[in-house]
């Protein structure tokens, strides 16, 4: 029964709730990872995880009821990588962040100043809506891109024309959100996809 | 096409084995994400590893998944918005549950990772160790962060302060650095993006029973079979785990999310937040608990069996 105990899925137990909490910064984007955090602490304490029973129950994470976003891996990052490959650019042309650009990825790709925009043009247009003002969408089957309009009320204009219903996107293609002047970069198209290499990209 | 045509196409399914243990302590629940008309529905997919004596294991899980599912309805106009609700709404139940009997149900907790396939792509949301994987193009890889202490462990083997066979043989491996229990929530995964899925992808979310095999061995079991339907894959994943023999099996679940090629272009948002969602729980099968509405389980075949315990 000891040893089925040990294989079962545990909790590392806290502090009990009575107890004062350590303080604890108030951005909780800096609370880091507690199990390594204090290498050597848990280091000992991993070594003898059946030692001191007080050691069990200390605080092994925060004691902060807070949703915190643990970056799941490189991978998952809207950095692009394997998982998620670069298939063209949105640069800004005009407006605030002129200069800029910002990465497509395969499938949908929301635009919108949210940073939790995939394409996320956060430059100070407020003029462009938080969340999905428009769609740039890259279909591989084809190797075409979209633009198709957003949920909100606010206007997509492509090569200065209203944009109503999903268009195909073309190389050098102008979208217009806002204030804001994007030109269409594609990467992807007939002559390049990432699937005709051998290998997929790392 | 209608969005009642998306959803009877979309195909999803889970299976589970209790394993060796004397009780189920897993639960999973399929959701329809109800969008608005003209937008395709999306699919949530709840799974909770429960944990705690008495049968609190199996109440905690159980507990978790049909309030995160009924929060995460009752609105909230981002994703992040409602995995947060709904996450509030799963720990506040397990407090209120441990306060009211606290004799029977002290250290009752539970992983909890909720799944909510988009045509927009991938989001989560993950308290635990339970895995989220993403096969794609014959290869399986684990999206989700790992709170249990294995990646602690993994970093002292990489830095010299431990030798692999202490890491391999410590009793921390299963131990986890964050739960859902009632108290603060120490540790949560969720990411500010949606991951795009593709077509021929396969989701594959489970309990840290499914860990008897590597990813490597995880992986092999997915392409075998993965041209079937998510039901047999489901199956096969969970057979691929008790093929293993491991004397002292965890509880395994396999959840199987497979995009439909038309769907993945398809506009997606959310519907207005129904009243009262229609939850439909049935555990009569005593090694299997599922939550699924009933208007999704007419039109699919999700989680209809449990995997066939030797």
């Amino acid at each position: 029964m000891a040893d089925e105990e040990d294989e079962k899925t545990r909790l590392i137990r806290r502090q009990s709730p009575q107890a004062q909490p350590p303080p604890l910064p108030e951005d909780e984007t800096e609370i880091p990872d507690a199990g390594l955090a204090k290498p050597t602490r848990v280091l000992d304490w991993m070594m003898n995880p059946e030692g001191e029973s007080d050691e069990k129950t200390k605080l092994v994470g925060p004691a902060r009821r807070a949703v915190k976003t643990e970056p799941a891996s490189a991978e998952t990052s809207s950095d692009g990588g394997e998982l998620d490959p670069v298939v063209g650019w949105l640069v800004v042309l005009s407006g605030p962040g002129r200069g800029n650009a910002r990465r497509l990825g395969y499938g949908q790709n929301s635009l919108g100043r949210d940073k939790g925009e995939r394409v996320s043009l956060d430059f100070g247009d407020g003029s462009i809506s938080r969340s999905k003002h428009a769609f740039v969408l890259y279909e591989p089957r084809k190797r075409q891109f979209y633009l198709r309009p957003g949920d909100g009320a606010n206007l997509t204009y492509l090569n200065g024309d209203l944009l109503a219903d999903s268009r195909p996107l073309n190389p050098s293609d102008v979208i217009e959100v806002g204030a804001t002047k994007l030109r269409f970069v594609p990467l992807c198209g007939p002559d390049f996809d990432w699937e005709d290499q051998a290998q997929p990209p790392k | 096409m209608t969005p009642l045509a998306m959803t009877a196409e979309i195909d999803f399914a889970g299976r589970q084995s209790v394993g060796k243990r004397a009780e189920q302590e897993d639960t999973y629940a399929f959701s329809e994400i109800p969008a608005r008309p003209g937008a395709a529905t999306g699919v949530l997919l709840v799974v909770a590893d429960g944990m705690g004596g008495h049968s609190a294991g199996h109440r905690g899980s159980e507990m978790a998944v049909r309030n995160f599912v009924r929060a995460f309805h009752q609105g909230g106009e981002t994703m992040h918005e409602r995995f947060t609700r709904a996450l509030d709404a799963a720990n506040e139940a397990i407090a209120a549950a441990v306060e009211a009997d606290p004799v029977h149900l002290d250290g009752m907790g539970t992983t909890l990772l909720a799944v909510a396939a988009t045509p927009l792509g991938l989001e989560w949301v993950s308290v635990g160790d339970s895995p989220l994987y993403l096969w794609r193009r014959g290869r399986l890889r684990r999206l989700n962060a790992d709170h249990s202490f294995r990646p602690v462990l993994h970093e002292k083997v990489a830095s010299g302060e431990m030798t692999q066979e202490q890491a391999e043989t410590s009793s921390l491996r299963t131990r986890l650095r964050a739960a859902v229990n009632g108290h603060e929530i120490a540790l949560v995964d969720m990411p500010r993006t949606p991951l795009p899925l593709l077509e021929g992808d396969i989701v594959l979310a489970g309990s840290d029973g499914l860990q008897t095999l590597s990813d490597e061995a995880i992986g092999e079991a997915v392409a075998r079979s993965a041209d079937a339907e998510a039901s047999s894959l489901a199956v096969h994943v969970v057979q691929a785990v008790l093929d293993a023999q491991q004397p002292k099996q965890d509880n395994t679940t396999a959840a199987i999310f497979k995009p439909p090629a038309d769907w993945l272009f398809a506009p997606f948002a959310f519907a207005a937040p129904a009243p009262e969602p229609e939850i439909v729980v049935d555990d009569s099968a005593n090694t299997t608990q599922r939550i699924v509405p009933r208007s999704l389980r007419s039109s699919s075949q999700a989680g209809d069996h449990p995997a066939p315990d030797p």
